[in-house]
């Protein structure tokens, strides 16, 4: 056997392995209670915002329909210094229940402890200006609020699914919602996503505001939360919509930034948690699934370059006189058909199990996220697996790849008014 | 407020265990799929010798006993031959750890035997049956890094597509320890490879790379 052969089938036990134990999990039962609200708290959504002008208005209309009390309701919109109409949009909105503000630009978190800052409610709800909620998330929310809870998350899922870059990632946020219900029993989230995360308002003055320096401030809060070894619960029933990127290069920029975020966090953060599991198993699966698709991206790169080249010694050996080949091969169709199946039955087949078990499993995983999404129309939802089957995975190690790249050499990379520069060249400068 | 609870911790542990038995235990059964898939392959290419085999020797009976020149069938085992040299060739790209060196190796040296059978039915046919050919014997070694090999295999492939049932390729491995691939090697001083003899009106001795070009200005059309 090729040495290839023996990382490839390393890496298929290590997918099996995931896949077992996330469905062991899946169907383990957890003693994880609802709490009936009887007298419902005052909550504070704050919706930080720069240059949604295009976004806002249905993002305000969405949560003034929330099923919700409204006088124990508060939406703080804060402007951060956009460019556009966001805040003249917004203000057409402002109400006893809506304010709006404005603050010269200092990025995302700035924006939300300074919405934060001035909340009187009870809980705290951050809410991206591009998102939409249905009405009863809020009451479905704050019924996973325990004693010792301090942060609940919801389910998203992106809003409209039309090119090739919106059918990649709707599968993607699918699957993340079903992995959030693992992670959710093993108390092990370390997202609070910005669309809709209800926090205790009291958890800010424990450990403090949003990172106004962090890239993924949804991430480095709910890192900190786990530090600190409070909850964070999953809300399934409650299903954001978000807007996704729907270019390449702002797709790109989104998980450079994500994917260098979950980076910084991991390291200040691994030797913090008190969560073992989290430490050891989630983020130890987290840096397996990236390594994972670096290597089969260099063996796929290998395995073209050596085809490309092999193919170019043996076409330049014969000038490129390939016409007799051709007419030999067409001619002769059955026998190319018969040494296309010996190959396939002495070289590839065992793999092909393993990837029929890795595949029927994972159809498990996001049939289970469809019921959580409630998807009614799931023709279009098969070709969004399609697209995602087939290019998902080089997709994923092209852009870890950049990222890991970037982590070595970037210089910068500049996200509303925030900029990280952690990279190892500049630290090495420095 | 923060600590794990222990009991957690062990149903975690409990549960990756089973995670862990499960993963062994598909994995296994993957490789004794493969394993049985992989038997099957060879099992099948040592059928397809054993029919190329039959066909072969009851050719060279007639041929012998009755004398019957039957170009339509020699053309056709030919074939037969090429496709099994394929399929050998498959087999050992594959680098199956399920097929033994020695079962393989075997398998390898009964081709080349094969294969001189068939030439020797074709210097027989060219004697009495007056059929003419080009013959060519093709000397490689794969037991040793020999890139010149390879390149001299893709000119012969490129005529054998141009020339089809007019030139007859027989390609021996000098590594095999076949008795008269060390009598071929012996008869025409051959000591290095890639090494090409051409047996058409006259016969030409070629001990080292030969381009299809140049091969083509000597073969009898």
């Amino acid at each position: 056997m090729y040495a290839k052969d023996l990382i490839i089938l390393f890496i298929i036990f290590i997918g099996l392995l995931f896949t077992y134990f996330n469905l062991l999990i899946f169907y383990a039962s957890d003693d994880k209670k609802k709490k009936n609200m009887r007298d419902l708290p005052k909550v504070s959504i704050i919706v930080p915002a720069y240059n949604e002008e295009k976004n806002i208005e249905n993002t305000i209309k969405s949560l003034l329909s929330l099923d919700y009390p409204r006088d124990k309701l508060e939406i703080i919109v804060v402007d951060d210094g956009s460019k556009d109409r966001t805040y003249e949009v917004a203000r057409k909105y402002e109400s006893d229940v809506l304010k709006v503000y404005r603050k010269e630009n200092g990025g995302k978190a700035s924006a939300l402890n300074y919405g934060i800052k001035r909340a009187s409610g009870e809980f705290i709800v951050t809410m991206d200006a591009d998102s939409v909620v249905p009405k009863d998330a809020l009451k479905k929310m704050l019924e996973y609020f325990d004693e010792d809870v301090m942060i609940v998350v919801p389910a998203i899922q992106i809003t409209k699914v039309n090119n090739f870059w919106e059918h990649l990632q709707v599968i993607e946020y699918s699957y993340n919602n079903f992995l959030r219900l693992i992670f959710d029993k093993l108390n092990s989230i370390y997202v609070a996503p910005g669309p809709f995360s209800v926090f205790r308002r009291d958890f800010f003055e424990r450990v403090g505001y949003f990172d106004e320096g962090n890239i993924t401030e949804d991430m480095e809060i709910a890192m900190r939360c786990q530090a600190y070894g409070y909850k964070i619960r999953y809300c399934p029933e409650v299903v954001v919509k978000t807007k996704a990127p729907s270019s390449f290069r702002s797709l790109l920029k989104q998980r450079l930034r994500w994917y260098l975020g979950f980076i910084d966090n991991f390291l200040v953060y691994r030797n913090r948690i008190v969560n073992k599991v989290l430490v050891n198993i989630v983020f130890g699966g987290a840096i397996l699934f990236i390594i994972i698709p670096l290597v089969n991206l260099g063996i796929f790169a290998y395995d073209i370059v050596k085809s490309v080249y092999n193919s170019l010694v043996f076409y330049s050996s014969i000038d490129f006189n390939v016409l007799p080949l051709i007419r030999q091969g067409l001619f002769d169709w059955q026998s190319s058909f018969s040494y296309i199946k010996l190959d396939y039955l002495s070289r590839g087949i065992f793999y092909m199990f393993y990837n029929i078990v890795l595949i029927l499993t994972f159809l498990i995983f996001i049939k289970k996220a469809w019921m959580i999404e409630k998807v009614d129309s799931s023709y279009r939802r098969i070709l969004s697996l399609l697209v995602y089957s087939f290019f998902y995975i080089f997709f994923y190690s092209v852009v870890w790849f950049i990222v890991i790249l970037y982590k070595v050499f970037g210089r910068e990379l500049r996200w509303g008014g925030v900029r990280w520069e952690n990279s190892l060249i500049n630290r090495i400068w420095r | 407020m923060g600590e794990q609870p222990d009991k957690q911790n062990m149903e975690v542990r409990k549960l990756f265990l089973y995670a862990l038995f499960l993963s062994i235990l598909t994995f296994f059964i993957g490789v004794y799929l493969g394993y049985m898939l992989n038997r099957y392959a060879f099992q099948t290419v040592y059928r397809d010798y054993e029919g190329v085999r039959l066909s072969i020797e009851s050719l060279q009976y007639l041929l012998l006993e009755e004398n019957v020149c039957d170009l339509e069938k020699f053309n056709l085992i030919m074939g037969y031959l090429e496709s099994l040299g394929k399929k050998i060739e498959i087999l050992q790209n594959s680098n199956s750890p399920f097929i033994s060196r020695e079962d393989f190796m075997l398998l390898k040296a009964q081709y080349f035997n094969l294969e001189y059978l068939h030439y020797l039915l074709a210097i027989k046919q060219m004697r009495n049956c007056n059929f003419s050919y080009n013959i060519i014997l093709f000397f490689y070694d794969d037991s040793i890094p020999c890139d010149l090999c390879k390149r001299q295999g893709y000119q012969l492939s490129l005529l054998k597509a141009e020339y089809e049932d007019r030139l007859l390729i027989y390609s021996f491995d000098v590594s095999y320890p076949n008795t008269f691939i060390s009598y071929f090697l012996q008869k025409y001083s051959i000591e290095e490879v890639p090494s090409v003899i051409l047996i058409s009106n006259s016969t030409y001795i070629f001990r080292d790379f030969i381009g299809y070009k140049e091969l083509e200005n000597y073969l009898t059309l």
